[in-house]
């Protein structure tokens, strides 16, 4: 069964991660969080909680735009999408946690 | 927050409805998603329940915090306010609509007189790039510098090519003449190289300027007309282009029509049409102005190169400089200059309208002093609705509404209505700023100036309409939300902080009063100035004197053809009916122009003095008193003895224990230097300058210099000088048909015209007096009926206890003649001040004189009364019972 309770996540990586799922194409909300919890080997998982506000901060700032369409199962659903701003992001964001992770790396393997 | 998320911000604010709803699907398919997903994954239907509800437990929260990520937070408040704003001022009509009009009538006294100063002197013109221009002075040895160059240096300039443009203009009066118009027409033309257009960057509105033949070298009699000519003179004919006009009878193609929106480069001029400066050492004999003569002084204008800045260019102008000294043949301007300077000329030439500065200036000072008494009306206003409101305030800060939140709802409130003030005002000025431009003199040079309110008296309007918005509002806001609300909650008792707000209420009306009753000085004193100035030592009414300006063209009209003309005219016009007498004068009193000569007993140094000349009986025709000898007549004419009558200054000067006639007087005329005898002397008058005693004065014999530019004055011998004008008119056109006759009218206009700064500063300045006394009237009565509503109780009581109407009656006035007296002392403070730092600047103005001041300040309490009458017959009225049960 899923996790009860799920490892807080680092701060700021909620944004990139969602870049991330979104990079092969549209996914709806749902689906977005289900991309990220398989892909964590169900280490993660996003609540409705903080997705969505998540998402509304995304779409503010116009790194994701938002379309109506038909789910898997033939429901209507809003899916999102990258916008060119939204890569750029992606980009910059997943350079910046590298950096930051083998820092970290560093310091936990030698001190 | 960049530009993308403010706009998605903005497209949000309007959509909201639609986001509510599209989330709150959003949100319930993700919910049945994952129920289905609990259920495959094997909990019971409960159960799957129970786990997705919990992890949905931050639902409301979810959502609160999605539509948050969206918010305008300021502009959706600030929307808010304005709502509510209007909401408030709907209920309360009466105030909103003084408080506009206080605020139109001073925003738009101050917009008048900003869009006049900007169109006349500011606004840079509208050409390409005008920051781009730069103009020359060329400083002088003595005296002022002039931003005129010869016609050859800027030759040279142009084929240095220092500029990315060099263009020079000057301009002049022009016979012109098309289709079967019989008489010439007086015209100011424009002479400009062949380049003008380009180098302004002007786009024509019609046809392209001088054509491409003449800007390659080829000259050609092409003529480009301006827009409000065209308008005129040829109705706005688009076929225009191709016909011929004649200036001084020498033929013109039409080329072009220039843009509307540019009069030219000398501010306030509507130069009539523009013609092309003829190559170096050519010329036309019907035309001058346009000949190549290397020395002619041309009006220069350059445009910069790309990247190059005016110091970098003044370097490489000095060079020029130095090599024009030394190849020029023109010994005059080698004498004159010492160097040329490059200026910014971003504004063209203001020879024209420099005359307004000082005026405008003092105007618009004057109209800030307006601005400033309507928002001290307006915040006196917001002050008493404030406290007004007080329990609606408590009722909102005990709710939970910030001090700041209050505060900004009252700012918002205060911006309102100064922006509609701005508004109306912007009307108001677009209407007014017309009627100001009514006080420009026309004379043989056409004054026009573009006063359409465009973006930058918009912009001017609407900074000023926030700055008093925000300055009226902040008080009335600080004051409003600062006592505590459970003060406030406790009915309208009079408190401590109702009583420290009415003290500062009457700090403001008394602020009012004194403001207006500076203003109504001002306008007293500019009054007054007027009438002193307006010169009384004329025997004849100035209104039966008419006047006509005749301009034979000394390129086509021999000397001789025009003293024939000029005594044949003089002639028939003496001849016709009810004409009294009927004489020439080259200048005249009080016009355009003026002339001066250096003049000397013989042996003697030489003095400056004024010069006119004038036909025999021209002092009896606009009733100059002769003191003593004889008027010129038909005998000094050419060949005879040279003959001169002075003034009373003259012979004071130069004859002080001597008598004057038969005296003789050397007098300098250009280059020639003549004997003069002396033949009479005639009173002082205010001759060329009403601003100015009379200094020394000669005339000389019109027949013995012969006629340039003459004016004809006709003195009538009735009241009405109907017909007159066309009679006259007939005798000009059966003497001859070829030289316009223009600047009709009469010598009372002319003396008016002289006026003109000081007519604009006292009428406005009137006018803005009475707008401020009516300010301080609507004050007055604010404060007045409040306070008489306050003490209703306490006014019940003692007329309870018997006191009569009349006590009563003086209880209120007295607390408004308090007012009046102490706001009418600081306001005559204020005046006499800043009468002391005006007088520096505004040359012969009336002084100070105490009747001016104590008609105002009985002005001043004459409105008071008006103000108080209302309250003090509403406190009589009290009727003690009502009074004592409505508590």
């Amino acid at each position: 069964m899923d996790a009860q309770t799920t490892p807080e996540l680092l701060p700021g990586t909620l944004f990139m991660m969602i870049l991330r799922s979104l990079r092969k194409g549209p996914l709806h909300g749902y689906a977005i969080a289900q991309r990220i919890h398989e892909a964590s080997e169900n280490g993660l998982q996003v609540e409705a909680g903080s997705l969505y506000p998540a998402l509304n901060r995304m779409l503010v700032k116009g790194w994701l735009k938002a379309e109506w369409g038909l789910s898997g199962n033939n429901r209507r659903a809003r899916f999102y999408s990258l916008t060119r701003a939204g890569r750029r992001q992606l980009q910059a964001e997943t350079k910046q946690f590298e950096k930051v992770i083998r820092a970290i790396q560093l310091v936990m393997r030698t001190v | 927050m960049s530009f993308r998320e403010w706009t998605n911000r903005l497209r949000h604010l309007i959509g909201r409805r639609r986001f509510d709803r599209a989330l709150e699907d959003e949100m319930r398919f993700h919910f049945e998603m994952r129920l289905k997903a609990l259920e495959e994954s094997g909990f019971s239907q409960a159960e799957a329940v129970t786990q997705a509800r919990r992890e949905f437990r931050r639902d409301a929260l979810a959502r609160e915090q999605s539509r948050e990520a969206w918010r305008f937070r300021w502009l959706e408040d600030f929307l808010a306010d304005v709502r509510y704003s209007l909401r408030s001022f709907r209920r309360t009509p009466a105030f909103a609509l003084t408080a506009v009009l206080s605020l139109a009538l001073g925003i738009g006294a101050t917009s008048t007189i900003y869009t006049a100063v900007d169109a006349v002197l500011w606004k840079p013109l509208p050409v390409e790039k005008p920051e781009r221009l730069a103009n020359f002075s060329a400083v002088q040895k003595t005296g002022e510098p002039s931003h005129r160059l010869p016609f050859e240096f800027i030759s040279q300039l142009e084929r240095a090519g220092i500029f990315a443009g060099i263009t020079g203009e000057g301009d002049d009066g022009l016979s012109f003449s098309y289709d079967e118009t019989p008489r010439a027409e007086r015209i100011m033309g424009e002479v400009a190289s062949p380049n003008y257009f380009e180098v302004l960057g002007i786009k024509p509105f019609l046809g392209q300027g001088f054509s491409a033949d003449m800007r390659s070298g080829k000259w050609a009699p092409e003529a480009v007309l301006s827009y409000s000519f065209w308008k005129r003179r040829f109705g706005g004919d688009p076929k225009v282009l191709g016909r011929t006009v004649y200036l001084n009878t020498y033929p013109f193609e039409i080329v072009g029509v220039s843009s509307p929106s540019i009069l030219g480069i000398e501010r306030g001029v509507d130069e009539q049409l523009c013609v092309p400066i003829l190559p170096q050492g050519r010329e036309i004999q019907q035309i001058e102005l346009i000949s190549g003569d290397p020395q002619q002084e041309l009006g220069p204008v350059a445009r910069l190169k790309a990247g190059s800045t005016l110091a970098q260019a003044q370097g490489a102008l000095d060079a020029q400089f130095e090599e024009f000294l030394r190849t020029t043949t023109d010994q005059r301007f080698r004498d004159r200059v010492r160097a040329v300077r490059l200026v910014p000329g971003a504004w063209g030439f203001d020879d024209y309208v420099a005359a307004f500065h000082t005026p405008l200036v003092v105007l618009m000072i004057l109209a800030g002093l307006v601005l400033i008494t309507a928002c001290f009306n307006v915040a006196n206003m917001l002050l008493a609705r404030g406290a007004a409101r007080a329990g609606e305030f408590a009722l909102r800060a005990s709710l939970g509404a910030g001090r700041l939140r209050l505060a900004r709802q009252l700012m918002a409130e205060s911006i309102l209505l100064s922006f509609a003030g701005g508004a109306l005002g912007l009307v108001l000025a677009n209407w007014t700023a017309g009627a100001l431009f009514g006080f420009l003199p026309q004379s043989n040079v056409r004054l026009a100036i573009d006063l359409h309110v465009d973006w930058r008296a918009l912009v001017f309007t609407f900074s000023i309409a926030l700055f008093t918005g925000i300055l009226f509002g902040l008080l009335p806001a600080f004051q409003a939300t600062s006592s505590s609300t459970a003060n406030m909650l406790k009915s309208d008792t009079p408190t401590s902080t109702t009583g420290r707000r009415a003290r500062f209420r009457k700090i403001l009306v008394m602020a009012q009063v004194a403001f207006s009753l500076a203003l109504l000085i001002a306008a007293g004193v500019f009054v007054e100035t007027v009438s002193k100035l307006r010169p009384s030592g004329y025997s004849v009414n100035p209104a039966h004197v008419l006047l006509f300006t005749m301009k034979p063209q000394l390129e086509i009209y021999s000397g001789q053809r025009k003293l024939q003309i000029s005594r044949e005219l003089l002639q028939r016009i003496s001849d016709l009916p009810r004409v009294a007498s009927a004489a020439l004068a080259e200048n005249g009193p009080l016009g355009a122009r003026t002339a001066d000569s250096a003049i000397a007993r013989p042996g003697r140094e030489w003095i400056d003095a004024s010069r006119d000349a004038v036909s025999p009986g021209f002092f009896d025709a606009i009733g100059i008193r002769r003191i003593s000898g004889s008027d010129f007549n038909a005998q000094d004419k050419l060949g005879a003895p040279l003959a001169a009558i002075v003034n009373e200054s003259l012979v004071r000067l130069l004859y002080p224990n001597e008598k004057p006639l038969g005296q003789t007087l050397n007098i300098r005329i250009g280059s020639q230097n003549q004997s003069y005898r002396i033949i009479g002397v005639v009173a002082d008058t205010h001759y060329y300058d009403v601003h100015k005693p009379e200094g020394p004065f000669v005339w000389i014999a019109m027949w013995q210099n012969g006629p340039y530019m003459p004016t004809l004055f006709v003195r009538n011998k009735l009241a009405s000088n109907a017909g007159m004008v066309s009679r006259v008119l007939e005798q000009f056109n059966a003497v001859d048909t070829g030289f316009p006759v223009f600047d009709i009218k009469t010598m009372a206009d002319r003396i008016e015209d002289s006026l003109a700064g000081e007519r604009m500063v006292a009428n406005l300045s009137g006018a803005f007096g009475i707008v401020a006394l009516t300010l301080a009237a609507v004050g007055l009565y604010g404060i007045l009926a409040y306070s008489v509503s306050r003490r209703a109780r306490e006014i019940g009581i003692r007329m309870a206890l018997g006191a009569r109407p009349g006590s009563v009656l003086w209880m209120v006035a007295r607390e408004a003649f308090a007012l009046v007296g102490f706001g009418s002392a600081a306001g005559l403070l204020i005046a006499l001040a800043s009468f002391r730092a005006i007088s520096h600047y505004l040359q012969a103005m009336a002084p100070l004189e105490p009747v001016v001041a104590v008609a105002c300040v009985l002005g001043m309490l004459l409105t008071a009364l008006c103000a108080l009458g209302v309250p003090a017959i509403r406190a009589c009225r009290i009727d003690p019972l009502r009074a004592l049960r409505h508590e």
